[in-house]
Order: structure tokens, then sequence, then C-alpha cells
């Protein structure tokens, strides 16, 4: 019998998987050693796979971390002097503030505008399907690609968006939507959003068709209206969906580079320097692994905690879904 | 030829540097024929790779026993990227190089001088502009020969100045305030378009050629910064920048030749400070609707100087290690690419009549077909005399690393995040942090 053949046999009608069923022991434990030694031999190579890839990555980042490390310098101990440098420099305190600025705006705004589309995808129309596979298409596009098309949209002088803006007679002079700060943040996000949208659509789209429709003719017949429905069915029901969403959202907003590097490099100023764009410029365009390093392990620690915090503050089986 | 009398090109050395063309087969080795077949590895900077592939095309075809395999990196990132790929030995045999990255890659012992494996480099000298030979050597020694030898210019759109009755182009940058106000009175919204990211090399090199305008300079003979003090041209000169955009909003700022190249195209500014290839762009008929209006004016401030650099063809230190067949292939490779074959600099001149690309080679500056070339986009008298202004900047080891620091300072002053002041304080201590890395 194989490792998975005894997953099938312990299942029981009910079963959530989670729980061992009375006398599932005593089955798996006449035969638990050949099973626990295929399963452990299944198992060894990718979780030494992800052992190795883990740790020594992780050991490599830290103690490169506490060095300066860098072709053209010799390279020397440091201590924890590249996480002072860092904390103490400009370019740092302003880039974490636009991370959480711009991390804060992204997920609240691509939640909202998740659930709006996934309930308009949810209704039938005439050309559905085509929209759900047309929408799907910016989340295709690489970011970096995704980002010079957008770039090409926000050109100050030549812009798509400024020329047609000009030619309807709603501006006058070209605005600078990548060299004025407020416009190239509202840039930023927006380009973020646009690829994001569809991925969060979809999830939540899945969500809310696994929802029994019984339960709106119910709530119908109770006399609840759209708001209410949405509020008392559709919202619980799609709520561990939503935190999924959350959580993936926010660590892609916390890691976002790539989109930033095509459209903006990190400027005007440093008005969308965002803490990734930051730790690849410190490390590979000035050379400094070290500091990129120390850098890399403080937004890792960033992202950890902000997840642990929303973890926490979530209501307790959150991420169960008990709507049905 | 007369223009180009200057303190630092004189006629006699200009006359000598003709002359010595003429000689050149007695100066100059012929390449030699390699004899078995040997690849070598050779990187550039994303520009006009076709040509250089027709170019490596027509090398191939006359040294039968050397395969060139070419790669080529975004002009932004070749710095870090050919770091990268020195420091993990991935194959690199010749690349083009910058001034202001030669101290670094030298330094670190991953190119090495032309002079001491190729007799025939020394015979160049006197053939190769002084700035552009300065720019292209390191400690007393010569690294490579020119892929291309420019100047960074101050450009405008004549017709725009005449219809706004300004008669003649801004000599100071006062002037180009005035003009730009008169201009923006007028209803131009910003009549200077500045090239400026945060990653552009070149960034740096502009600001040093507009600084040079001053007769100033960036860093003394110590190596030490002199933009902290605020009398001198460095600081002038940032402060005027950032006060045009935050202050006079006489600036804008785009980031890259190719999107400059479209509005000054379409007429929306009427002065910019580039690579003075670009005025060939901006005039070509082919692409510019406006071609024709652009011209060239010295380089506002006291002096008129402009920087004048050297990109150029440097051999690895991995080429000398793989043996004397690639660094006979090498240099083959570089004397016929930056040097004079059958008589002619025939790539040099191929870039400059096909893609209007300033030259090292003092004789080009006497070869009709150039002359022709070069008149249908640019004065050439004022060309020659603001070639014979141009001088190489001073180099340091850390420059290359110092401009990832200086774009963004001068980015968050020019985005009104800091003062001028700040800002250039800020890189005066990122400098001398830098330089006590590297010095002790």
């Amino acid at each position: 019998m194989g490792f998975g053949e005894r997953t099938v046999v312990n299942r029981t009608p009910g079963d959530n998987g989670t729980q061992p069923q009375a006398g599932a022991g005593s089955v798996g434990r006449a035969r638990r050693s050949p099973d626990w030694l295929t399963g452990v031999i299944m198992v060894a190579p990718v979780a030494l796979l992800i052992a190795v890839f883990f740790v020594y990555s992780t050991y490599r980042a830290v103690y490169q971390s506490t060095r300066i490390e860098s072709p053209i310098f010799k390279p020397r101990f440091v201590g924890l002097q590249n996480y002072r440098d860092l904390l103490d420099g400009r370019f740092f305190r302003q880039a974490s503030e636009n991370s959480l600025v711009f991390v804060f705006t992204v997920v609240p705004v691509l939640l909202v505008l998740g659930v709006l589309v996934a309930l308009l995808l949810n209704e039938p129309f005439r050309g559905n399907t085509a929209l759900r596979i047309g929408m799907i298409l910016p989340w295709a596009l690489p970011a970096a690609v995704a980002g010079l098309v957008w770039k090409w949209i926000f050109l100050d002088s030549w812009g798509a968006l400024n020329g047609i803006l000009g030619r309807l007679g709603v501006i006058d002079a070209p605005i600078g939507f990548l060299s004025q700060s407020r416009w190239a943040k509202l840039a930023v996000v927006v380009v973020f959003v646009w690829t994001q949208l569809p991925l969060a659509s979809i999830f939540l789209l899945a969500a809310v068709q696994s929802i029994s429709p019984e339960l709106y003719e119910a709530a119908e017949l109770d006399g609840a209206g759209a708001l209410g429905r949405f509020r008392t069915i559709t919202l619980p029901g799609i709520r561990p969906m939503l935190l999924i969403v959350a959580l993936f959202e926010l660590l892609m907003a916390f890691t976002n580079f790539d989109l930033v590097y095509a459209l903006t490099q990190g400027g005007p100023g440093t008005a969308t320097t965002l803490v990734s764009y930051f730790a690849w410029a410190e490390s590979f365009r000035k050379l400094n692994f070290g500091a990129g390093a120390a850098m890399a392990i403080m937004i890792a620690i960033a992202a950890l905690v902000v997840i642990l915090v929303l973890m926490r503050a979530m209501p307790k089986g959150a991420l169960v879904d008990d709507s049905q | 030829m007369r223009d180009l009398i200057s303190n630092r090109i004189d006629r006699r050395k200009l006359l000598g540097g003709t002359a010595a063309a003429m000689a050149a087969p007695a100066l100059v080795r012929a390449p030699q024929r390699v004899r078995a077949q040997e690849a070598i590895d050779f990187t550039i900077w994303n520009y006009a790779e076709d040509i250089v592939q027709e170019n490596i095309d027509l090398f191939q075809q006359a040294n039968s026993g050397v395969t060139v395999n070419l790669s080529s990196f975004a002009w932004p990132e070749f710095h870090t990227t050919m770091v990268n790929r020195f420091t993990s030995g991935t194959p690199t045999d010749v690349t083009y190089n910058g001034g202001n990255w030669l101290e670094e890659f030298a330094a670190a012992g991953w190119v090495v001088p032309l002079e001491d494996y190729f007799d025939w480099v020394a015979g160049y000298q006197d053939l190769v502009f002084p700035f552009a030979w300065q720019d292209m050597t390191y400690q007393g020694k010569v690294y490579g020969l020119p892929y291309y030898s420019d100047i960074i210019t101050f450009m405008y759109n004549e017709r725009i100045l005449e219809e706004a009755g300004i008669s003649a182009p801004p000599t100071t940058w006062d002037e180009v305030t005035e003009q730009s106000l008169i201009l923006k009175e007028a209803g131009m919204a910003q009549p200077f378009v500045y090239e400026f990211s945060n990653t552009l090399p070149n960034v740096i090199e502009a600001f040093a050629s507009m600084v040079f305008g001053r007769g100033g300079e960036l860093i003394d003979e110590e190596l030490n910064p002199l933009w902290t003090d605020p009398e001198s041209p460095a600081a002038q000169q940032f402060t005027w920048l950032v006060n045009a955009k935050t202050q006079d909003d006489i600036l804008t700022i785009m980031d890259h030749e190719s999107t400059i190249a479209p509005a000054m195209n379409t007429g929306q500014h009427a002065f910019t400070v580039m690579y003075n290839y670009m005025l060939a762009d901006l005039n070509n008929a082919a692409t510019s609707a406006l071609a024709g209006e652009f011209k060239l004016a010295l380089m506002p401030g006291e002096t008129h100087e402009c920087y004048g650099f050297a990109k150029m063809y440097n051999m690895t230190q991995m080429a000398v290690d793989r043996g004397d067949a690639i660094v006979e292939a090498s240099g083959n490779f570089i004397q016929y690419f930056g040097g004079e074959v059958d008589g002619t600099f025939q790539v040099a001149k191929r870039w400059a009549i096909d893609q209007g690309l300033g030259f090292g080679q003092i004789p080009l500056t006497e070869d009709p077909e150039v002359i022709e070339a070069f008149s249908q986009w640019i004065d050439v008298d004022l060309w020659r005399e603001q070639l014979g202004l141009a001088r190489a900047r001073r180099q340091a080891i850390w420059y290359g690393i110092f401009a990832e620091s200086f774009n963004p300072l001068l980015g968050q002053a020019l985005n009104g995040e800091i003062t001028a002041e700040e800002a250039l304080q800020a890189a005066g201590d990122e400098w001398n942090s830098l330089k006590e890395q590297v010095q002790g």
C-alpha cells in the first residue's frame, strides 16, 4: 500500500482530513513502519532541497549583511554597521514611508474593486465569458512590460493620456504624470492595481460562485434586499478568500520591484522608491551587497511581522469557510 | 581648421595629426592575420546592434580565423552588468567601456593596458583628440581605442527663438533662464527639457559638461569634491537646475534621449543638453518634422568649455589569461574597430556618417565624406569650435558608484524633496565616504 492510498483508506464521509478517525489508528499502526519510511523517503528530497536553499540562503544573507561586500572595496566584517547606516540613511526612511503608503493604498483598493468585479462577472450577461478571458490579460503581462506600456501612456509631453486630455480640451498643458511626485505615486498605484486586479477578481469570483444559490433564494423570500444579501451572505461567504487575497496582495505590493523599475525608476526624486527597489539599487547599482543583504533581511522581517499581525487580528476561524 | 585653434587642440597638432594619419602605415602596425580559429567574446551596450554586427561580419571576412560572439546589454544597466560579469568570471575578451568606469575596471584588474601588449598603440596618440586620449588613460597607460568620442552640447530650436523675438541663443545660464521665461510667457510650458533618471549613467556627464561651460570642475586634483563650496561653478549649476525646475518652472524632466527627441520634434521645448549626436537625430528629415530647426550653441557659461569623452574598446584580463592567440585576435579586433585599417578609420567613419556619432580620431575632421555628412545637421565650424573647447573629466575609481547616489540626490532636489544645498552636502558626504573606503 502506498502513502497516498493510506490517506484515502483513512477518510470517511464527513471527515475533513484534519482529525484522525476512531479505528484508523490501529489500522495505521499495523503498517506504520513501512508507510512511515515510504513517506519519509518520498518527502525527504524536497524537504532537503527546501532546507538547503532556505537555511543556506538565509545564513548567507545574514553573513553578508554583516560585511562590506563590494567588488571595488576590500571585504571586511562590520557587524551591524550596514543596518545602522540604512536606518540612519535618508533614502531608507523615504523608501519605507513610500512602501507603507503604497501597500496600504493598493490592498484596500484591490479588495474593493476585486469584489465589485467578481460580483459583476457573476451576473449572467452577453459577453461575460469573453470579458472573463480578456480581463486576465493584464495579469498575464510581466510587470516590466506593463510598466513600459503605461509609461508611454503617462509620458509628459507626448504620452497618450496627455494627448487625449489635450485634444478633449480638458488640459491646456501636459500633466507631469511621471515627473510630479503625487501624480507619479498615483501612476504606480494605478498600474499595480491594473496588473493585480484580474487575479484578485478571479479568486473572489471563485469564492462568490461557491456560495449556494439556495441561501440567496431563502434570503429573498425573507425580504432581504441586494445590500442585505451582500452583507449577510456574500461577504461572510467570501471572507476566507478576501483574507487570502489581502495577504497575497500585501506581499506582492511589499516586494514590488519590476513595475517601479520599468515605470519610474523610483523617481521623480525618490517619490516612488519602494523598499524592494531600494534594496535592488543598493545591491546591484551601488554594488553594496552587504547593505543590500541587510535591507533584504529587514524587508523579510517586516513582511513577516505584518503577516503575523494580520493573522492575529483576524477573527478566530476566519480562514474557515463557514458560509455553507 | 582654424576654428580648432585653442589652448587644447592647436593648429600644429591637428596638422601633425593629419600628417601622421597619412604616414600611418609606418607608425601603426597592420592587423595581423590570426592563424587558428579563435572565438572572442565581445560585450556592448545596446546601440545600433545591427550595425555592430555588420562590422563584425566584415571583420570576420577579413580575419577568417576569428569568430566574434556579440552580447548586448541595456545602457542604464551596463556598468553593473559588466561588474557582475567580471566578478563572476563570465567570458569577456573585448568590451565597450567609458572613461567614467575605466579607473574602476582597471584598478580591479578587469581590463588591461593595450600598450602593454601591442606596440602599435603608441602610434595613435597623435591621431586622437587629447580629451579622448586622456579619457582612455589610467595611471599613464592607455587602455583602449575609441569606439566613438563625442561632446555633450547645448542645443536649441532656432525657429522657436526667432518667433519669440530672440535673435541669438543664450551664452550664459542666466540668459537661458531669461529666454526660457520669455518663451514661457509666450505659451511654452517648460522650454528646457532635461535628460534625467535615477539610473541614467550620463546624468553626471551632462552635469559635468554644464559645469565646464562655467569654467568649473567637479573634483580637484586631490580628488576632493568641489561642489560643497556654494560659490563653485558646480554648486551654481546644480542650483540653477533645481531652481529652473522648482522655482521658475522652466525645466521638465524626461528619462532618456529617445523620449526627448519626439518632444523636441513636436516643438514642445526649445532647449536641451545632450550627447552631440542627438543633433543629427533631431535634424534627420526622415524622422523629425522640425528637421533643420535645431542648432548647436556653445555651452552657456563664462568659458563655453564642454565635456569631451571617449567610449572605447578595452581588452580584458580574461583575454590575456586565455593566451597569446586570443590576445592577438583581440588586438586585431580592437585595431580594426577603433584604429586604422588600409589607411582609413573605417568603423569610426561609418559611425560618424551613418549615425552622426562623434569620433576621437583627428584625421576624420578633415575627411570630406564626414564633413559632408555632418554639414547636413550641424554648423561644422561651430562644432569644431566647441570640440576645441572640450576637455575630459578628472576621474576616480569610485565615480561609477558615486553616480548611483548623485542621481537620486539630484532627483530629490529637482523634485523639491530637499534643497539644493542639502543635496550638495549629502553628495559631498557620499563622495568622501567612498573615497575613504577605497583609499583607507
